[in-house]
């Protein structure tokens, strides 16, 4: 019985390859995937082999002195020591093995035994384990050399292995209790409970024993691990720690014996968890059912391209209410604009936000008069605009409530009787409406810290108010062209993104994604050199008539009506491409 | 009126339809059925303006697709075959994002009534992923009658359906027709397109076999006068020669016998 498992396992990954390579006839998955080869080469893979650089930390190799490993290995053991601890506080759901919806159907009516089924999942398991060691070797071995990698991958196989086995084992644990009517809350009390005393325990054998931590411990760090090693070399945080300090020996230790003798007691507590795994008498077939239904509809709506989606799917969408009240007249955009926002407010819950925004207002208008000499001030003062410049990278990646949501269900949009160029407008208006309000709220906030203090020596008020003036009236507008370059990119090659049915997943769409954001980038960059032109124009003009805070906003205003044209421009460009987008492109037979 | 003329769609080299052409007056309803494969969904698909044709014209209310879009849409109602709703917003807020785009000035009392007539008045105030699938495809319903539509086309509208659901659907499409509506509607249950439809359009492999009324295609393709839709759709559709057309019924004696 167990070889028609491990057939479907090996069947369904020699199929998969296959089919992830039969992508590579399409241009864009071979080219997306040579630039995520690159990538990855350029970065990480070139220093994994021999000749690369020295390696830094972990079993590949001594590049750290004894004491940070040391400090390290306590301190991932402490951290091991918190997983287990949440795996054991925070779940409140019944056992559930992952099992797919398909496995479930072919697996749970046939005459396969129980232990058999676990048996399965753990040696599937085992291969997303590796493909994690790998990707965690990556990142931590980056400079390992030689065969140490091997070694590397290993370890970190043995440490998530063991944290699997753990985790299922206290989920059967879980069941058993909720089966003999210990509640969640009962459970999760009496583990508190237990944590408090062996916390205050610990905490009283270290004012006995070990010198209270302080600024003499910090002063070096021969110090701090001296005062480390009294701290976990004796007692109970000794014992505490133990079992996870066994899970991570095998990555600690640099050679090739210590590490096959660090292995032996891992294996040990590895089999042990096993015996409990398998002895479980806990059912775990009614919450594996539940569990697949509710991943599968999760992946159905990722495979559709939807966020929004799969947030409902997991039953994360909540009633949000609308900013305004949306009046059947009037310019049709505005409906989308209406309906965007309501999807920002799901994720962002804007009121909250306001009111977020409202009070730390209140309470830099307050520190600016009540505390105006702090030294804090100014550099808070210019953090929050430059916070607002940040906000111009990443949140085009938050706010993505727009076609690249909308366009995961094409038709939802392509029979509304609005020509394309609305269409455009009303979908991207929320986000720049959400970042551009949330811009202005870091201007203002930092203008009024910026005006008290030293800082008020430096920038006159005048010129203040002008910076932040014209900061005012171009962001909008940039805002809006870097929406519209996002959004027209997804409208261009809609091939490129992740709509409708394609649901193409790996690493070649990394690398599309790599390739996206650079063209994405250039085109940007591009679109603001004529804006930027124009400031530079009117800002010349302005200084020979008056002084720099004019200057500046005429340069803004130069800036403002070129970068308005091409949004228009743009706005009317991507309409066309609107009208004439056909998802059925992608998915036709 | 839903006019279509030597409609073609082309994914490449495949066409998915060839040359199809009908036309659907107020008041009609037009079965559009056919075998897997044949065309069917993607001619609603163009005829709603979510997919570009690539060759023939489509005029719906009078108005040409390609050259005035807004206008032509602003008549139609589109029914996909699974409900296609926003994650974000209530029943009630998908009928006022509507009222905005087709500028319906008395929706909330046309909301009020239809949400009562389909049942669903209760739940104004949930989200699609609160709905079961009945509930979802009697909101969209709501959405794609709220501005009295001229043209409507149903793509498989009964999928998914109860009993209850099934006759309301049925009486909801008759009810539209009567109004006025032109409707195109596919779906594999013939009985149904038999029951509910005024003319039938059967489609294989995207060109047209034959358009009528029922007895138009009865007369064409059934061995009886009496045969169902699906023994005329099954022959229809064959891949073997078609056999004699029917005979005429038998005369009564006397008449038989001539004066």
């Amino acid at each position: 019985m167990f070889s028609a498992l491990i057939y479907l396992q090996l069947t369904t990954l020699k199929n998969r390859a296959r089919s992830h390579l039969r992508r590579f006839k399409q241009p864009k998955y071979w080219l997306g995937a040579a630039v995520f080869g690159l990538y990855l080469w350029t970065i990480f893979l070139r220093h994994l082999l021999p000749g690369g650089r020295t390696p830094r930390w972990g079993s590949a190799g001594a590049g750290l002195d004894a004491d940070v490993l040391f400090g390290l290995e306590h301190g991932f053991a402490l951290l091991l020591l918190g997983i287990v601890l949440l795996a054991w506080l925070l779940p409140k759901d019944r056992a559930a093995l992952d099992f797919t919806e398909a496995e479930i159907a072919f697996l749970f009516p046939a005459p396969v035994s129980r232990k058999t089924l676990i048996h399965f999942k753990l040696l599937k398991w085992q291969l997303g384990n590796l493909v994690g060691a790998l990707f965690f070797t990556v990142f931590s071995s980056r400079g390992a050399g030689g065969g140490t990698v091997v070694r590397h991958i290993l370890a970190w196989w043995l440490v998530m292995a063991t944290l699997n086995l753990h985790t299922v084992a206290a989920s059967f644990a879980r069941t058993m209790l909720l089966d003999r009517g210990i509640t969640t809350w009962k459970r999760r009390l009496f583990i508190l409970a237990a944590l408090s005393v062996v916390t205050v325990g610990v905490a009283l054998w270290l004012r006995g024993h070990v010198p209270p931590f302080g600024l003499q411990v910090i002063q070096s760090k021969e110090s701090f691990i001296g005062w480390l090693h009294e701290v976990v070399d004796n007692g109970p945080l000794f014992w505490l720690l133990l079992p996870f300090r066994v899970v991570l020996k095998p990555f600690f230790t640099p050679d090739a014996a210590g590490f096959a003798l660090a292995c032996l007691p891992l294996l040990g507590l590895m089999l042990a968890h096993y015996v409990w795994v398998v002895r479980s008498d806990t059912a775990f077939e009614e919450a594996t059912v539940e569990q697949a239904a509710r991943r599968a509809n999760i992946i159905a709506a990722a495979k559709a391209g939807s966020w929004a989606a799969m947030r409902a799917a997991a039953g994360k969408v909540r009633r949000g209410r609308p900013l305004f009240t949306l009046r059947s007249d009037g310019f049709r955009p505005v409906a989308l604009l209406w309906k965007n926002l309501i999807a920002v407010g799901n994720v962002l819950s804007l009121r909250v936000w306001m009111v977020v925004g409202v009070v730390v207002f209140a309470a830099a208008v307050f520190g600016r008069f009540a505390y105006s000499d702090l030294p804090l001030l100014p550099v808070m003062g210019i953090a929050a605009p430059a916070i607002a410049g940040y906000l111009f990278f990443f949140g085009p990646q938050l706010l993505r409530q727009d076609l690249r949501t909308d366009l995961a269900q094409p038709d939802l949009l392509k029979v509304l009787p609005l020509p394309g160029w609305q269409v455009v407008l009303g979908s991207v208006l929320a986000p720049v409406t959400v970042m551009t309000a949330v811009q202005w709220f870091l201007l203002a906030t930092g203008g009024v810290l910026l005006t008290g203090g030293e800082a008020s020596a430096k920038l006159p008020l005048t010129n203040l108010i002008g910076f932040g003036f014209a900061a005012a009236l171009v962001l909008p507008l940039v805002n809006f062209t870097a929406f519209l370059v996002l959004n027209g990119a997804v409208l261009a090659f809609p091939a490129w993104f992740t709509l409708g049915q394609t649901g193409a997943q790996g690493f070649e769409q990394t690398g599309q994604r790599m390739i996206m954001a650079i063209g994405q980038m250039f085109v940007l960059l591009a679109a603001l050199v004529l804006p930027g032109a124009a400031f530079a124009m009117g800002f010349v003009l302005g200084k020979l008539f008056a002084g720099v805070a004019v200057a500046t906003v005429l340069g803004a205003l130069g800036a403002a009506l070129v970068l308005a044209a091409e949004c228009a421009a743009g706005v009317w460009a991507l309409g066309g491409l609107f009208d004439r987008f056909d998802s059925s492109a992608e998915s036709a037979p | 009126m839903i006019e279509v003329e030597n409609l073609t769609k082309l994914y490449g080299d495949f066409a998915a339809v060839t040359d199809l052409s009908f036309t659907v007056k107020p008041g009609e309803v037009m079965g559009l059925v056919g075998p897997n494969g044949a065309g069917k969904t993607t001619t609603l698909r163009c005829l709603s303006g979510i997919i570009p044709p690539s060759r023939g014209s489509l005029r719906l209310a009078g108005h040409d697709l390609r050259a005035e879009p807004t206008l032509a849409k602003q008549h139609l109602a589109w029914f996909s075959d699974e409900p296609k709703l926003f994650d974000y917003l209530t029943v009630w807020e998908h009928l006022a994002f509507t009222a905005r785009i087709y500028h319906v000035h008395d929706w909330e009392s046309r909301g009020h009534t239809l949400l009562a007539d389909l049942e669903m008045t209760e739940n104004s105030v949930k989200l699609p992923g609160e709905l079961s699938r009945g509930m979802k495809q009697k909101l969209a319903l709501a959405c794609g009658l709220l501005h009295s539509p001229r043209a409507v086309l149903f793509d498989e509208p009964l999928t998914g359906l109860d009993p209850l659901g099934i006759r309301k659907m049925k009486h909801g499409i008759k009810r539209l027709a009567a109004d006025g509506a032109a409707i195109v509607m596919s779906s594999h249950l013939l009985h149904l397109v038999e029951e509910v439809c005024s003319h039938i359009l059967i489609v294989k492999g995207g060109r047209k076999v034959i358009h009528g009324t029922l007895d138009d295609i009865t007369r064409t393709f059934a061995a009886a006068p009496d045969a169902s839709l699906e023994q005329v759709f099954l022959e229809a559709t064959s891949d073997q020669p078609r056999p004699a057309p029917a005979p005429p019924p038998p005369l009564p004696s006397g008449d038989a016998r001539g004066p």
